[in-house]
């Protein structure tokens, strides 16, 4: 996926709507177990136990797997269930914008948080967008999604991240703070993680998905001896020797947020590292698979 | 300043880190997170931002320029004269031999007015300073200022003579020129007796038809007269002998009868009759200046005083000794208490003390042959340099074969001649304050005393250089640099602790951890 296809004023990427097309369209019934798209996480759970809180029409953005299948066969309209749990079906994106994500590309980063806002949005479910950088920035609800494009592209061209809001990744109160003003059990958060006290085990959400932007040291330069290293978010500089030792170093502290992301992942957690050039189409797709999961 | 090719060797390996830190170094800006591990942890930020890339570069010049300063010497007043140019004139008592507008002075006045070459340099006379009893250089600017501007050639070199005391000069004082920050340095003499090295060195030669110089001056005891003889040169047309008469503070001229003056080879003796302070005067046919010199003639009859049964009997022998109750000589026996009056003598100024010890049996040394004539003695001699400040004291030591021996007594005229003091003195004593011009010739005054002060051999007589004179450029103290180079090592260190973040002292122990 390229930045070429967006539209002046629109962070969605066009992909996006192909993507949710492709996803909506699957087959809606249940495949046997032998066939491959069985593995469809869409049909992975076996069904709901939530309290009936009211029955609706269908809209192209509900889950199908909640259509009232015998409600339809009477009444030749489609139907769905809404359960009390269903408050909780929300998302809350939380998206990194402090100066540092700035290394990965920032116009990457909004892309990115507004495209999947907008695929969630887009499915239906409510959403609560933070932007977040030392502290929480600003925030969007939409507690009924919808397709709508425009709120949640100028929610993100709409932010500058100056001052002392730029002065450092404070995570943990974006998450404390998104917790506090959103009974969703479901986190997405975007950043690069820079923030070493973030334990991802620790997130008070049910349901999270960690996409951690990063980009490596040392595609940054070839062939140097020394690096003078300013720092994006603090402005401080250090000078220090590119030798085996800093290198060694740098990739023990990178293996261990990594790891430390790795071990969300294995409780549930959904997990991806973007590098630049990677495919923004591929992480919408398995993020969409894995919301469904 | 330090030597071009140092500094530049120097600065070579900074300039190699410069391109090193050029090609290989990077800027990069990128989260520290990921690149700030326990050791490699610190700020630059204390830095002027255009200096955190340079500073090691910029330090490391500083610390090569200042290695170069410690390691050469430097100027002084560096960048302020050190190139500036100074030519001296020799006001030394020879730059006045030979007919006059021949001498090697008329020579040097009127180069320095004709040599292109000295144009524009500072002018110097090097000449004795009567007042301070030391060479000086004075400024010649004012000393040759004419109503016309810089007077020259006779009424120049005239008034060089009426304005100085040309006598024997200390070369050394030109070293003052460098650290003047004289780099140029050009001497107008005749024949300087010296290797001369850090000098531009201007000579006439020496060509002086007539001289003469004293060789020496004593009580002849057979003839009963005084001796001055005089080594000379040339006709001479005539001598004057004159007394200081101290009453008038004078020289008065001797009356014909009351010396007398006989040839001798290769020069001339003059026998006054009695001692005392004398000018010597002797004028040339050839037209050249006279020559003056000065002599105190004393001591024919010695006061002394003895101790001991030895020294008493010594005193009894020799002659010229007569018993006195302010004794300028002492004689005593190793061992023998001194008297009241040898006690009151001892350490008195100008006084003189020959111990003498009797040994049971003979050494193998012989006495120092300049107090024994040259005749062999077996037996020890000590000599204290003659001074005249403190006492001077010889040491004998005699056996059996000693007090046998016939010329014993010579040991004690040669012991007295040798302590006593000289007829004149070369140059002034040490610690003299300043010399006393009376009749054209030097004194220094000892107590209520006169001493003539003649200038030496080689200011009558050409001779070979002796020694060399070498005017260096003073080499500056080097422990402000070598601070200066502490300090800036220091800076760097602590630089690279505060952007590396390393310890200075546990170098192994960060390593050991492989950060």
């Amino acid at each position: 996926m390229t930045d070429a296809g967006t539209r002046p004023g629109d962070l969605i990427d066009p992909e996006a709507t192909n993507i949710l097309k492709a996803f909506l369209g699957r087959k809606r019934t249940r495949p046997r177990e032998t066939s491959p798209a069985s593995r469809d996480p869409m049909f992975r759970r076996s069904g709901s136990s939530f309290d009936l809180k009211s029955i609706r029409e269908y809209q192209n953005s509900d889950d199908p797997r909640r259509i009232d299948w015998r409600l339809a066969a009477r009444s030749g309209r489609l139907y769905v269930k809404e359960y009390y749990e269903e408050e909780h079906e929300g998302a809350v994106i939380l998206v990194d914008l402090s100066p540092s994500v700035s290394v990965f590309g920032d116009l990457e980063v909004r892309k990115m948080g507004a495209t999947i806002a907008w695929l969630i949005a887009a499915l239906g479910m409510p959403t609560s967008i933070h932007a977040f950088a030392a502290r929480p920035l600003r925030r969007l609800e939409r507690p009924r999604g919808g397709l709508s494009r425009k709120p949640i592209s100028s929610f993100f061209e709409g932010i500058k991240v100056v001052g002392e809001d730029a002065a450092g990744t404070d995570i943990v109160t974006a998450i404390k703070a998104a917790r506090a003003s959103s009974h969703f059990r479901r986190l997405v958060a975007i950043s690069d993680f820079f923030d070493p006290r973030f334990k991802p085990a620790a997130s008070p959400f049910s349901r999270n998905a960690f996409i951690r932007v990063y980009r490596s040291v040392d595609t940054l330069f070839s062939g140097a001896i020394e690096l003078d290293v300013a720092d994006p978010e603090s402005g401080s500089r250090i000078r220090l020797p590119w030798d085996s030792a800093t290198e060694k170093s740098w990739r023990r502290r990178e293996d261990g947020l990594d790891r430390s992301l790795g071990e969300a992942r294995r409780r549930g957690a959904f997990y991806r590292v973007m590098r630049p050039g990677d495919s923004r189409a591929d992480l919408y797709w398995s993020f969409l698979e894995a919301l469904h999961a | 300043m330090p030597d071009a090719a140092l500094l530049f060797g120097l600065l070579i390996p900074v300039a190699a880190l410069l391109f090193l830190n050029l090609r290989l170094s990077r800027k990069i800006t990128y989260p520290h997170d990921l690149l700030k591990p326990a050791a490699r942890k610190g700020r630059a930020a204390f830095l002027f931002r255009s200096f955190r890339t340079y500073y090691d570069v910029i330090l490391d010049s500083a610390i090569a320029i200042s290695l170069a300063f410690t390691l050469a010497a430097l100027p002084p007043r560096v960048g302020t004269g050190g190139g500036r140019r100074a030519v001296v004139i020799d006001c030394s008592r020879s730059m006045l031999a030979g007919i006059q507008g021949k001498r090697p002075l008329d020579v040097a006045v009127a180069r320095l007015a004709a040599d292109k070459s000295l144009a524009g340099a500072d002018r110097y006379a090097l000449a004795f300073d009567p007042s301070t009893a030391r060479s000086r250089l004075f400024p010649l600017s004012r000393i040759l200022a004419g109503p016309e501007g810089e007077i020259s050639g006779d009424a120049a070199a005239a008034r060089l003579q009426s304005s100085f005391t040309f006598h024997e000069i200390d070369y050394s004082v030109l070293q003052q020129l460098p650290r003047r920050g004289y780099g140029d340095i050009s001497l107008l003499t005749d024949l300087l007796p010296f290797h001369a090295y850090g000098l531009r060195l201007l000579e006439s030669g020496r060509n002086e038809a007539f001289s003469a110089y004293p060789t020496a001056a004593r009580y002849d005891r057979l003839a009963g007269t005084w001796l001055v003889a005089f080594a000379t040169k040339g006709a001479l047309a005539g001598v004057e002998l004159s007394l200081w008469d101290e009453v008038r503070a004078a020289f008065f001229r001797v009356a014909p009868d009351k010396w007398r003056i006989e040839p001798r080879p290769g020069g001339i003796a003059i026998r006054p009759a009695a001692g005392g302070l004398y000018r010597v005067s002797i004028s040339s046919l050839t037209g050249e200046a006279d020559l003056a010199f000065g002599f105190r003639l004393e001591g024919e009859r010695k006061a002394a005083a003895a101790t001991g049964p030895f020294s008493t009997r010594v005193l009894a022998v020799l002659p010229y000794l007569e018993a006195a109750p302010h004794p300028g000589l002492v004689l005593a026996d190793v061992g023998s208490p001194l008297g009241p009056k040898e006690t009151a003598a001892r350490g008195s100024q100008g006084s003189i003390r020959i111990d003498t010890s009797l040994d049971k049996a003979d050494g193998d040394r012989y006495i120092a042959p300049e107090l024994t004539f040259a005749r062999p003695i077996l037996g020890t001699s000590r000599l204290a340099p003659p001074s005249r400040l403190e006492a001077s004291k010889a040491a004998l030591g005699l056996g059996p074969a000693a007090l046998a021996n016939e010329d014993l007594p010579l040991v004690y005229d040669g012991a007295i001649a040798y302590l006593d003091l000289p007829a004149w003195d070369g140059g002034p004593p040490p610690g003299t304050r300043h010399v006393e011009k009376i009749g054209g010739l030097l004194f220094t005054r000892i107590g209520k005393g006169l001493r003539p002060l003649n200038a030496g051999a080689q200011e009558y007589w050409p001779g070979l250089p002796k020694g060399d004179l070498a005017i260096e450029r003073p080499r500056s103290p080097r422990y402000p640099w070598a601070v200066l180079l502490a300090l800036l090592f220091s800076a760097k260190l602590l630089v690279w602790k505060k952007t590396c973040g390393k310890s200075l002292w546990a170098k192994g122990k960060e390593s050991g951890k492989g950060t």
